[in-house]
């Protein structure tokens, strides 16, 4: 199956289907969106905190970027903008096959700084009760599905992007 | 309708449908951001935050003036801590980028030669000077009073335990000496008597060693207070909990080289009563009435002077304490456990102490000190190195913010925390916020920068010293902190409430 079969295909979507990935594709977007603008807004906002408090094999790595002035301000710089462009890109359908990427490397390392695994417990509180699966595991897993069923081409910027690409076949 | 590059209105439709989606994000965005303003608004109204907004003292400059020559007596665990806030250390593991103190330490005098050498040793670097040279290494004296009458030394330390402050202050004034003083000022209240009219009338640049005299919190809090915000306060409740080895005052086992050779223990002793030497005794001497007041003067006394310092409480009508050694039953004769109650009728408050040794599990620590809690009628402060502020859920000064919600008992309604773009004074956004900040977690300092207060208290001696004027650590301030406490171990070790007498300026 190339590619462009595969985009094709998904043209195949039942109203229903297709109504479903695209309010989950908003629903992340705009909460990944949210989170990045809060931090832009926040010149307080620092990650120092949460990587302070890793657990984990990661431990030792999360805490030595907390520790160093200079790799901080870059991880900052990273979540700020990062969860910010890609929220908007979900929501705008704008290459949304790089920016899910992106999004699940995010916060598969939010997981695995602080997974909820027998044993582990944190300062910073958590607002509700997790066993291996929390919510950043099951919001890497919808990201996965959004990776797998792609509906930017049918509503959001890749379908003007690509099409023009592409000379209108 | 086809274009050329086989675009069509249905596929621009499609490429912008989620349009609307962020106007909805930017909408939401914007009442959220207004719902909390108003809120703000709303406090800000009672309480005018701005003018508590703190400026932030420039500490880069160098301490511009002749150089000053200083001496230190003492190289113990204080002494030395105080060296290194000066400078004069050998790694440069704190934060050495403040302003240059242009200051030298050309004496140093310890009955312990190990600590004499040590403080030798530091002499020879001062991290604050941009230069790598070594500097001429302080000369070693065996009696201070030779150290005091040396013409190399302008101004004098002095770190030794508190058996020995009085005299020494005494002896530095006359050899014309400036003085930075450690807490607690003296032994007994009698000293405190003599130091305060000694220190009155002598013509030298005094410091006394309450390094918390430059905490920015309770500069704020003192302007918080000023604004009545807390209504009428009624209890003011401090706290001491430790619970180990060195918070009990046993540190030298394993530590230190404890052979008497190296001890000149008949000098040490001074007035005090013959006892046969004991590394016990020498090391751990905080745990000894004949050397210092117990918990009161070591632990007490930075409480005392933090409410001091907000508050002006000057000193109680009276003081009743209780206590015992109930967990280190060593060779101590002070106190492990302590409770106090300091009584002003005047003010119509009272101020208590509660001190264990015994345990480190209870209350609200920062930094591994407790805070201070005032209790007013219609809110309370969480003191320490941050500030909360919380509303009283039955207050009537603000019953009517109470009801519509914009304040609540969960959450506090002003804070202070240092470091913080807005100066460090807000009105409370986000509870987890806050949560976090109380953890130490949130505020990486801007810059990186985290103030040494005891480089502050020491520059702020230090300028006075070069350009005039009266450092924070007043004499008023010692004598206030110094009665206080010995009243609380005069209560305690009487059994007996004691009152003071402000016609006589005597405690009876």
């Amino acid at each position: 199956m190339t590619t462009n079969v595969k985009e094709n295909s998904t043209k195949h979507y039942s109203r229903f289907q297709l109504s479903s990935l695209l309010l989950l594709r908003m629903l992340i977007g705009w909460h990944l969106l949210y989170e990045g603008v809060v931090k832009i807004a926040n010149p307080d906002w620092s990650a120092a905190a949460y990587l302070k408090d890793s657990k984990w094999i990661f431990a030792g790595l999360f805490n030595w970027i907390a520790a160093i002035p200079e790799a901080l301000s870059v991880v900052n710089f990273i979540n700020m903008w990062g969860l910010t462009v890609i929220g908007f890109a979900l929501i705008a359908g704008l290459l949304t096959r790089y920016f899910i990427i992106g999004g699940i490397v995010l916060i598969a390392s939010y997981y695995v700084a602080a997974p909820p695994l027998v044993g582990l417990s944190y300062m910073l509180p958590s607002e509700g009760s997790y066993l291996i699966v929390n919510k950043n595991l099951i919001e890497i897993a919808a990201l996965l599905v959004l990776l797998a069923l792609p509906t930017s081409r049918i509503i959001g910027l890749d379908r003007i992007l690509f099409k023009q690409k592409d000379g209108g076949k | 309708m086809e274009e050329k590059n086989g675009l069509n209105r249905r596929d621009f439709l499609a490429g912008l449908a989620s349009v609307p989606v962020f106007g909805l994000f930017i909408g939401s965005y914007l009442s959220k951001l207004g719902f909390y303003s108003d809120k703000k608004k709303a406090i800000s109204s009672e309480i005018n935050l701005d003018s508590l907004r703190q400026e932030e003292f420039d500490i880069t400059q160098t301490s511009k003036g002749d150089l000053l020559r200083l001496g230190i007596i003492g190289v113990g665990s204080r002494g030395y801590s105080v060296l290194e806030s000066l400078g004069f250390s050998k790694t440069s593991t704190k934060d050495y980028s403040h302003g240059d103190l242009n200051v030298r330490l050309t004496g140093v005098c310890d009955v312990y030669d190990v600590h004499a050498d040590e403080g030798t040793a530091l002499s020879k670097y001062n991290r604050f000077s941009k230069s790598n040279e070594t500097l001429p290494a302080a000369q070693i004296y065996k009696n201070y009073r030779e150290m005091l009458n040396s013409n190399d030394i302008d101004a004098v330390i002095i770190t030794s335990p508190d058996h020995w402050h009085a005299q020494m202050v005494i002896d530095a004034v006359q050899a014309g000496k400036h003085i930075y003083c450690e807490k607690c000022l003296t032994r007994t209240i009698e000293e405190t008597y003599t130091l305060n009219d000694v220190l009155s009338n002598a013509n030298i640049v005094f410091q006394y060693g309450h390094q918390n005299r430059q905490q920015k919190s309770y500069e704020v809090a003192r302007e918080i207070l000023q604004k009545e915000i807390l209504g009428k306060i009624s209890v003011i409740k401090t706290h001491t909990n430790r619970n180990n080895e060195r918070g009990a005052w046993l540190r030298h086992i394993g530590k230190e080289n404890t052979d008497p050779k190296l001890i000149d223990w008949k000098q040490w002793l001074g007035a005090a009563k013959y006892e046969p030497f004991t590394p016990d005794r020498f090391f751990g001497w905080q745990k000894f009435f004949e050397y210092s007041g117990g918990l009161p003067a070591h632990m007490f006394s930075h409480e005392y002077d933090a409410i001091n310092q907000v508050l002006d409480l000057g000193i109680p009508k009276s003081v009743s304490a209780t206590g015992g050694i109930y967990y280190w039953k060593d060779t101590r004769n002070t106190p492990d456990v302590f409770q106090a109650a300091f009584e002003y009728p005047d003010k119509e408050l009272v101020l208590t102490y509660d001190a264990t040794l015994a345990s480190s599990s209870t209350g609200m620590y920062e930094s591994g000190a407790k805070v201070k809690e005032l209790f007013g009628s219609d809110a309370w402060m969480r003191l320490g190195m941050n500030i909360d502020v919380i509303v009283d859920r039955h207050s009537k000064k603000y019953k009517q913010k109470l009801t519509k919600g914009i304040i609540s008992p969960n959450v506090p309604f002003l804070t202070y925390y240092p470091g913080s773009s807005s100066g460090g004074v807000d009105a409370v956004t986000s509870a987890s916020q806050k949560l976090y900040a109380s953890q130490g977690l949130v505020y990486t300092y801007k810059g990186g920068k985290k103030v040494d207060v005891t480089y502050l208290h020491l520059r702020e001696w230090i300028d006075a010293i070069r350009n005039g004027g009266t450092p924070s650590g007043t004499i008023k301030t010692a004598f206030e902190d110094s009665i206080t406490c010995l009243m609380a171990t005069k209560s305690y070790v009487e059994k007996r409430r004691v009152e003071w007498d402000p016609v006589n300026q005597r405690v009876v």
